[in-house]
């Protein structure tokens, strides 16, 4: 009794030590450890760092108002209202719903105060045109009638200012910087064109990648949405908010749903089966391993995601194989504790060690997050042996142990399987459908398609779904989008390099382009122009001020009219500096385009300065972006919806194939290792071949879509089903549990099939995948262990215990 | 609003106001200003359409001479307008929602409001006037009553409408009384009298008149 206690007390001191450790770990939702390789990881820090994936869309809708309302008016009121208090809170940054009072007028002053570093060689060629004869006429004919009309009574500065309207030939270019969304600005607001929408958007200082931090920030958003608008306006919230915030709600949901089930399930089960109380400390020990595990892993390293935490603990699990072996057989073999512990030893642990194995590739993978996982299930499992070792013989009644340890076992004659047909005939038929199976099975493996596009995993709201759409069709952002993204170590560097991309979109023939450039150039291209402009006028101001005037007077001006411009044209070119635009009034346009360097330098040596160009992601700007990304050492980043996604899918599939693969492999050697002859062998694998036939006919009638949830599952299923292969053969080869073996596989098999397979039943596309998988190849498993592997194995004489 | 981007909308809608005063019929004398500006107010409610005939001066000091324009005015409920220049230039502006068009010298030129953030600002504001929502006016103008004229003077209160314009006096047709002219006085001290006439109130107006150059008015 003495060594009960102490047995125990040692382990949960030991569990309450771990706790106390595994606290200080960081645990994180960041989709970054769900993406393989690094390069893969850079792109979404920097779409992060760009302020592109924390962004929320709020689009305001007025189509439900009366008729006779006024839905500009209760549409601006409301963005008004509603973004004052976005902006005035400490969840939000860059907060967008109105643009600074001013723009207009501060865009023109500025396009006209930087017109020489702002105008191209062949924006110049073409003013030149209007510097003489006709086209000077006809220009100053222009003004002469602007004046004189209803728009133009306000302009007599601007007009004087500049006459020939070489402000508008800059002007239009950067009408491309609105050119993300298909917004209309009236009254400063972001308007729809059909004027029954307004648009606010703002950046999350949270993670919305976090399901806490987006239920916060979706709280906080609410009820400014609550306050904000008026009634009858209707609002709708875009970005990866509610994708977070729908994923969260389903698993959290699945989960209090499934999991008391399967408690009520897993509790009845071993109970029934054990039919001894103690049975439910049995399936305890191995999640005892759960918190030593985690201390483990927080010795070294710091964070973890939530995910992998989850997962690794519930693989954990998968352990209790060895608690349920060891306490049955302690509970109903004949003979002594320790003879029973030494018959069990050897295919124990060669369970343990294909099990590990199988997890230890995952140790190589590019996914942060498996390899997290697999460090907690490799020392979970580890140590959910040791303490199945010396904790699950506590559990066992002293008078269940039939035989001093010394007895021989009474095993001569003893069926191992009562199940197994008798007849030769209905041995013939279990074998040719088992190979039946798995024919099939090869027939449909090659027919799979991998799916590595994690969006598969996402929940498929109806919800989210409609208000993106909806906003797709107001707001025009219905194709992918692409970000060309120059980085440097200084913003004058960005900036050049951004300018060098400008240049490459324009000679591929792409304008569509949302991109700094046209505003605010590079100190290179800046040099350049200035240059040029100097170069332009000191050849031509002697003579055009005198044709000028001339001009001016014909059309009706006064000979002193226009002396601004002729001044200007004289004057010292003005250098554009970034901070003029920034801290201006036309910030909203260049600050989603534009990150300084607040943030630590990339592995690339960049620097935190970025400047991005936003364009449609679609077969005409396919070449360019493909040829952009293969230039190296330019400081460019090429990030394009399709092409990252095709990139993520690529890569996972290269991962998770060869690791699966040298997984089977290194489970196929230690398992040869040990049963050397090929028939044995043949048996121990057998239901590792059966789950993964069943698992490709299951995807081949359904979906014939195979995703990362059972590819990973899949590697799990094969370190479990060649337990069960393990198990069944010791048994019949009379080196384990003989008497216990059914009971026991068959136990463990009903304890995976409740505690994981029960998740085919959630909603949720990941759980359910998961489910799914450990259903149908647990499922297939585990009959074959029992029914065929007995089958494969050759007859042996001089063997106390045989299956045949 | 900042006082540069008031510039051309201050003058706009200060005209826009103007004119449209001239379709408020029942100005009577001996009304304070109150009462005056809530009548106009009630008068112009029911309107829907109106034309008129006007001439145009300018007095500007980059112009060698003044510049007499002559032409028709059309407006119509929701946000149409068109302001036709028929001699000497022929020219037409025409604005229909969000979207306008300038049309000279055989020329068309369409353009979005919305592509060019200062006219978007004047045409934006000279709704509002049209809407009728005159009690704004006082908040950016001192409006002073000038019953011996008849007509009402507009004083400019803020610095950025000074900055613009300075004064506007209106005087009105004593039999009539409906303005028969607008005097826009500009910062500068520059100049511009608008003279107003043949008014017809709601009458038939083509939509095609809000969005096309032609045809030619008569």
């Amino acid at each position: 009794m003495k060594t009960v206690f102490f047995r125990w007390a040692l382990i949960l001191c030991l569990v309450a030590g771990s706790l106390l450790v595994a606290s200080r770990l960081e645990i994180r939702e960041d989709a970054i450890d769900l993406l393989p390789g690094a390069a893969v990881q850079g792109d979404f820090i920097l779409l992060k760092r760009l302020g592109l994936v924390n962004r929320l869309f709020i689009s305001l809708d007025a189509t439900a108002l009366p008729a006779g309302s006024d839905p500009f008016g209760m549409l601006t009121g409301s963005a008004e209202k509603t973004g004052a208090i976005l902006a005035d809170s400490e969840l939000f940054r860059d907060v967008y719903y109105r643009m600074p009072a001013g723009y207009g007028q501060a865009m023109l002053d500025y396009v006209r105060s930087c017109l020489p570093a702002l105008l191209t060689s062949a924006d110049l060629a073409a003013l030149a045109q209007r510097l003489e004869g006709k086209g000077l006429e006809s220009a100053l004919q222009e003004d002469f009638l602007l004046l004189n009309s209803p728009v133009g009574m306000g302009m007599k500065e601007q007009i004087q200012a500049d006459p020939l309207g070489f402000s508008l030939v800059a002007l239009k270019r950067i009408e491309g910087l609105k050119g993300e969304l298909a917004v209309q600005v009236r009254d400063g607001f972001f308007m729809s064109a059909d004027g029954l929408h307004c648009l606010i958007w703002a950046e999350s200082k949270l993670s919305l990648t976090d399901s806490s931090s987006a239920e916060k920030v979706d709280t906080f958003v609410r009820a400014a949405l609550a306050k904000g608008l008026a009634p009858g306006i209707k609002a709708d919230i875009i970005g990866s908010l509610p994708h977070t915030l729908a994923n969260s709600r389903t698993i959290r949901h699945d989960l209090d749903l499934l999991m008391p089930l399967a408690f009520i399930v897993f509790f009845v089960l071993f109970i029934v089966m054990l039919k001894d109380w103690r049975g439910v400390l049995v399936i305890a020990v191995p999640f005892l391993a759960g918190a030593p595990a985690v201390a483990l892993y927080s010795l070294f390293y710091t964070k973890i995601s939530a995910m992998a935490l989850g997962f690794g603990i519930a693989l954990v699990g998968i352990a209790d194989d060895f608690s349920i072996h060891l306490f049955m057989a302690l509970s109903k073999e004949q003979g002594g504790s320790k003879a029973i512990m030494r018959r069990l030893a050897g295919p124990l642990l060669l369970a343990l060690v294909t099990t590990v194995v199988v997890f230890v590739v995952l140790l190589f993978s590019q996914v942060p997050s498996h390899r997290q996982m697999a460090f907690l299930a490799i020392a979970g499992i580890v140590m959910a042996f040791v303490l199945s070792w010396y904790l699950v013989p506590t559990l066992v009644k002293e008078h269940s142990l039939v035989k001093p340890a010394e007895s021989v076992p009474e095993l001569q004659g003893f069926r191992i399987d009562k199940f197994l047909p008798r007849s030769r005939l209905a041995r013939s038929i279990a074998i040719v459908a088992w190979f039946l199976l798995l024919a099939s099975g090869c027939f449909a493996w090659p027919r799979l398609t991998y799916n590595g596009d994690l969006k598969s995993l996402d929940v498929p709201a109806a919800e989210v779904a409609g208000a993106e759409k909806s906003f797709h069709k107001i707001w025009g952002r219905d194709s992918g989008q692409a970000f060309i993204i120059a980085g440097g170590a200084d913003l004058a560097t960005a900036l050049d390099q951004n300018d060098k991309v400008y240049v490459k979109l324009l000679a591929g023939g792409i304008n569509d382009v949302q991109s700094l450039a046209p505003l605010l150039p590079g100190p290179e291209i800046q040099a350049a122009r200035i240059s040029e402009w100097q170069t332009f006028w000191r050849e031509r101001l002697p003579t055009f001020s005198g044709k000028f005037g001339e001009a001016a007077s014909v059309a009706g001006f006064t000979p002193e009219a226009f002396r601004p411009f002729i001044s200007s044209l004289a004057a010292e070119p003005r250098i554009i500096k970034p901070n003029d635009l920034l801290n201006g009034p036309l910030a909203p346009l260049v600050t989603g385009l534009l990150r300084q360097s607040d943030a630590q330098p990339q592995a690339d040596g960049n620097a935190g300065n970025l400047v991005v160009t936003i364009l449609p992601d679609n077969r005409q700007t396919a070449p360019v972006l493909t040829s952009l990304a293969a230039e190296t050492g330019t400081g460019v980043t090429v990030l394009s919806n399709s092409r990252w996604r095709s990139q993520v899918e690529v890569l996972l599939r290269q991962d998770l194939a060869k690791l699966a693969l040298i997984a089977g492999v290194l489970v196929l050697l230690v398992s040869g290792s040990y049963f050397t002859r090929p028939r044995d062998l043949l048996a121990v694998l057998a239901p590792v071949l059966s789950s993964f036939a069943a698992m490709a006919l299951y995807d081949y009638f359904t979906t014939r879509d195979l995703n990362i949830m059972h590819v990973i599952m899949g590697i799990m299923i094969q370190g479990i089903a060649v337990d069960y292969g393990i198990f069944m053969v010791s048994a019949c080869q009379g080196k384990g549990a003989t008497r216990t073996s059914i009971a026991s596989i068959s136990l463990g098999a009903l304890s995976t099939l409740t505690g994981f397979g029960i998740l085919a039943f959630a909603k949720h596309p990941a759980l359910h995948g998961l489910g799914i998988t450990v259903l149908v190849g647990i499922g297939a498993a585990w009959p074959t262990a029992l029914l065929i592997t007995p089958l494969l194995l050759r007859k042996e004489k001089n063997v106390e215990v045989n299956c045949r | 609003m900042g006082g540069e981007q008031l510039k051309p909308a201050v003058v706009l809608a200060g005209v826009f106001f103007l004119v449209f005063l001239c379709v408020a019929p029942g100005f009577v004398s001996a009304m304070d200003l109150d009462e005056f500006l809530t009548a106009v107010e009630a008068k112009a409610a029911p309107v829907n359409s109106f034309s008129c005939r006007f001439t145009q001066e300018r007095h500007l000091a980059i112009f060698a001479k003044p510049v007499l324009f002559s032409g028709l005015l059309k407006m119509s409920r929701p946000r149409q307008l068109r302001w036709e220049f028929l001699k000497p230039i022929p020219s037409v502006l025409a604005l229909k929602g969000t979207t306008g068009l300038r049309c000279s010298n055989g020329r068309s030129q369409r353009f979005e409001l919305a592509a060019d953030p200062v006219i978007a600002s004047v045409v934006e504001q000279m709704w509002t006037w049209m809407d009728g929502s005159y009690r704004s006016l006082p908040q950016t103008w001192q409006i002073e009553y000038l019953p011996q004229a008849p007509g009402i003077r507009l004083v400019a209160k803020s610095a950025g409408v000074k900055a613009v314009m300075q004064a506007v006096r209106i005087s009105f047709d004593r039999t009539t009384l409906r303005p028969v002219e607008i005097e826009i006085i500009d910062s500068g001290g520059d100049r511009t009298v608008l003279a107003f006439s043949e008014y017809v109130i709601n009458p038939l107006l083509a939509e095609t008149i809000f969005s096309q150059c032609g045809p030619p008015a008569q």
